[in-house]
């Protein structure tokens, strides 16, 4: 680290502005050791083939610390007037919002109803402070320290952050919305959000990255490096439905690991709306844990520009009669670059379970590339799998047809790449939900039609 | 045709070619404003060819001619602007667009045609219901994605169906007839000849005589390896429906062996 303060001393101020209890100030030590001893990826591993790791290294920026701000929890309607884009219809139909800068002062909110229910929706760090017994019990379990060099890192330099907390049975009937926003030129930030449902919970959260377009030097998008970690448990019988929106700016690099546990007779529905960044790199998975655990991912990646994504799904089927669904669509345009690596992975015991994935590339230019790799490690045979991947241009026979009825050839090509993605956001039931989703494509859409 | 009728379409000697082979070999074909045109041929002789180049796909190549559409030179033109001025080609083949429902399809093209780039939405609907009605399709066509696992019947019903709506000055037609049962051609049929008026013309591509029985032509022409080699009234389709192409062929052979050149005109 190039700044003052060495990292063991970071780690040492987070803990220490955070109060936060011996066993956390301990983990991330650890962690900060174990980021700091490992040896960078082994580019042969599969896992790092498309990425350099280097580029996600922290040490010619400034690691963000919290400034002793700490979790506020506000009225609703204070937290709607914070910025314009929350003000108006965004926040309608939310049963919580949770909006924090550089990991600072973070605002939440949640609707009175929940709150006696028992719910938790606030960041990680007041979380800390307040149910200490339940995040001892929780936090870095899915995603631990051992899990990679950079989940350590994260591990080690977390604050805000943001953390859901369903009690048995409590069924939360609208979305919550947690924005996590960089604004700072030349930094490293590290999110972390953490999900508990118990059992018979369910919950559904959007948990969006991004920051402001002119945050950076001159009026351009900062400079940021984000590591950040999603880990979600969900008990017997819950469901949870969890969308996260990668917005970031145009100069951050990203790295991300998301993990989900799902248990007997549970539901984890999980997308991902990956639209911003430089460079980017994600690791993705969900085991099945219990019997009927049922697993649906889904993926919509529009990429532009130079813009690098590197993204790792896996489904692990660990017990018996599990479900695992995968649809994965991407759209490039410019010279952007995509790897897909998705892994159905069914252990022996995994007796009866069915495991579907499909990866679908659509290449509006010359320029762009796209790589698709599926990867099977089925153990038992007793099973149902199937799998689909495809790279291909757009259909030059389809936008002439459009034209032919008055479209120009960009609202053409737009209307093919939204009929592309329709399929994959229809999938979800929740009208409010679908239209959200929609609302961060488009808005990336739009931004092509118009230029 | 009356001698004070104005040209809508005017094409001279087109001559076009795909991947170096010459297709259409010299058109001339003149539409005036309200008047529908058959033009008839064997598969393979072109037809095809001219609709998809007078609207412009991207894959031919124009070697000679020129086409007009209301004094405009539309070779210059790209396949929007040519339908934003009005023309219309219903496809042999229409293409699917999976995850595009028929009713977002149908409003994005209407608003590609207003300066506002709006439509309003509630208008639109009592529009679309209106034309589903009359073309006698389930509503939930509206809801379906635009040709995706439509049956062949279906897919020519959606054609007619955008013709409805956008309104076009100049209409071609490609075998929109071929393949349909008795009712879906007489509903076809009525639906262009509801669509039939002064100012609006149609180029009508066939095969088959039979859907000139229910919209009556007032020119038909016949195609030959890309050539247009007849041109007469009614009675030229019946003639060919009774004797079929082969005398065309031998006449031309006739002509040509007597001339010395590869040209027939009517
Ligand atoms: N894309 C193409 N590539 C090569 N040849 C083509 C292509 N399209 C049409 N042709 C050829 O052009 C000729 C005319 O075809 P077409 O216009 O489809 O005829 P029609 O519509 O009258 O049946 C045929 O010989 C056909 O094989
Ligand atoms: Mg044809």
């Amino acid at each position: 680290m190039s700044t003052l303060m060495s990292g063991a001393e970071a780690v040492r101020t987070i803990a220490q502005v955070g109060n936060e209890p011996d066993w956390l100030g301990h983990w991330r030590l650890q962690a900060w050791e174990s980021y700091e001893g490992a040896p960078l990826p082994d580019r042969v591993a599969h896992l790092w083939r498309y990425s350099e790791p280097e580029k996600f290294l922290i040490d010619k920026v400034e690691p963000l610390l919290p400034d002793g701000s700490t979790g506020q929890a506000v009225d609703p309607t204070i937290v709607r007037t914070l910025s314009d884009k929350f003000a108006s219809e965004a926040t309608q139909g939310l049963a919580g919002l949770l909006i924090q800068q550089d990991m600072r002062a973070p605002k939440f909110s949640l609707e009175e109803e929940w709150r006696e229910a028992g719910v938790i929706f606030c960041d990680l760090s007041s979380a800390v402070e307040q149910y200490p017994q339940i995040l001892e019990k929780h936090l870095g379990k899915q995603v631990s320290i051992e899990e990679s060099k950079f989940a350590a890192l994260n591990a080690a330099l977390f604050s805000g952050g943001v953390f859901l907390y369903v009690p048995s049975g409590v069924e939360i009937n609208a979305p919550l919305h947690a924005v996590h926003q960089s604004n700072q030129d030349l930094a490293a930030i590290f999110p972390r959000t953490l999900v508990v449902l118990e059992e018979g919970a369910s919950a559904i959260l959007i948990d969006e990255y991004g920051n402001t377009p002119d945050a950076g030097s001159n009026g351009a998008a900062p400079r940021v490096i984000a590591h950040a970690v999603t880990e979600a448990s969900i008990d017997k019988n819950s469901q949870l439905q969890y969308f996260n929106v990668q917005n970031w700016g145009a100069r951050t690099r990203s790295h991300y690991t998301q993990k989900i546990h799902v248990g007997r007779d549970a539901q984890a529905v999980s997308g991902g709306i990956v639209l911003g960044g430089i460079y980017n790199k994600a690791d993705i998975r969900t085991e099945l844990l219990g019997a009927n655990a049922y697993s649906e991912m889904i993926g919509v990646l529009l990429g532009d520009s130079l813009q690098h994504f590197d993204n790792h799904t896996e489904h692990v089927h660990v017990h018996s009669h599990t479900y695992s669904d995968l649809d994965f669509k991407v759209v490039l345009e410019d010279e952007a670059r995509s790897a897909y690596t998705g892994l159905i992975r069914i252990d022996l015991e995994a007796a009866d379970s069915e495991a579907y994935q499909e990866n679908r590339n659509l290449l509006l230019d010359k320029q762009c590339r796209a790589e698709s790799i599926p990867e099977l490690e089925i153990l038992n045979e007793d099973v149902r799998c199937t799998h689909g991947a495809t790279v291909g241009p757009i259909d030059e026979e389809q936008v002439f047809y459009l034209m032919t009825r008055g479209l120009p050839r960009r609202a053409a090509e737009r209307a093919i790449v939204e009929g592309f993605f329709a399929p994959v956001l229809d999938r979800i039931e929740d009208k409010a939900m679908h239209g959200r989703l929609w609302n961060y494509v488009r808005g990336k859409l739009e931004t092509k039609t118009n230029r | 045709m009356s001698d004070n009728s104005h040209p809508l379409f005017e094409v001279q000697n087109l001559k076009v070619a795909i991947d170096g082979n010459e297709i259409l070999r010299g058109v001339d074909l003149t539409i005036n404003e309200g008047e529908i045109h058959a033009i008839m041929g064997r598969n393979g002789s072109g037809k095809s060819t001219m609709a998809y180049v007078l609207m412009g796909h991207p894959h031919y190549e124009v070697l000679d001619g020129s086409v007009k559409y209301k004094g405009l030179d539309m070779l210059d033109l790209d396949t929007d602007e040519r339908a934003r001025l009005g023309m219309f080609l219903a496809f042999q083949y229409p293409m699917s667009i999976p995850g595009v429902t028929v009713a977002k399809f149908l409003h994005s093209a209407l608003k590609a045609r207003e300066e506002s780039g709006e439509v309003a939405v509630r208008e639109f609907r009592t529009n679309l219901n209106e034309a589903m009605n009359l073309l006698g399709v389930d509503s939930s066509f509206a809801s379906r994605y635009v040709n995706d696992g439509f049956s062949g019947g279906e897919k020519k019903r959606l054609e007619i169906l955008q013709m409805f709506m956008l309104e076009p000055d100049f209409c071609i037609l490609d075998e929109t007839d071929s393949g349909l049962d008795i009712d879906a051609l007489k509903t076809v049929a009525e639906g262009v000849n509801a669509m039939r008026s002064e100012q609006r013309s149609m180029l009508l591509i066939t095969h088959y005589q039979r859907v000139l029985n229910y919209v009556k032509p007032d020119v038909v022409h016949v195609m030959m390896d890309g050539k247009i080699v007849r041109t007469g009234g009614i009675e030229l389709a019946e003639t060919l429906e009774e004797n079929g192409y082969e005398w065309i062929e031998q006449e031309l052979f006739q002509n040509t062996e007597a001339t010395g050149i590869g040209t027939a005109e009517a």
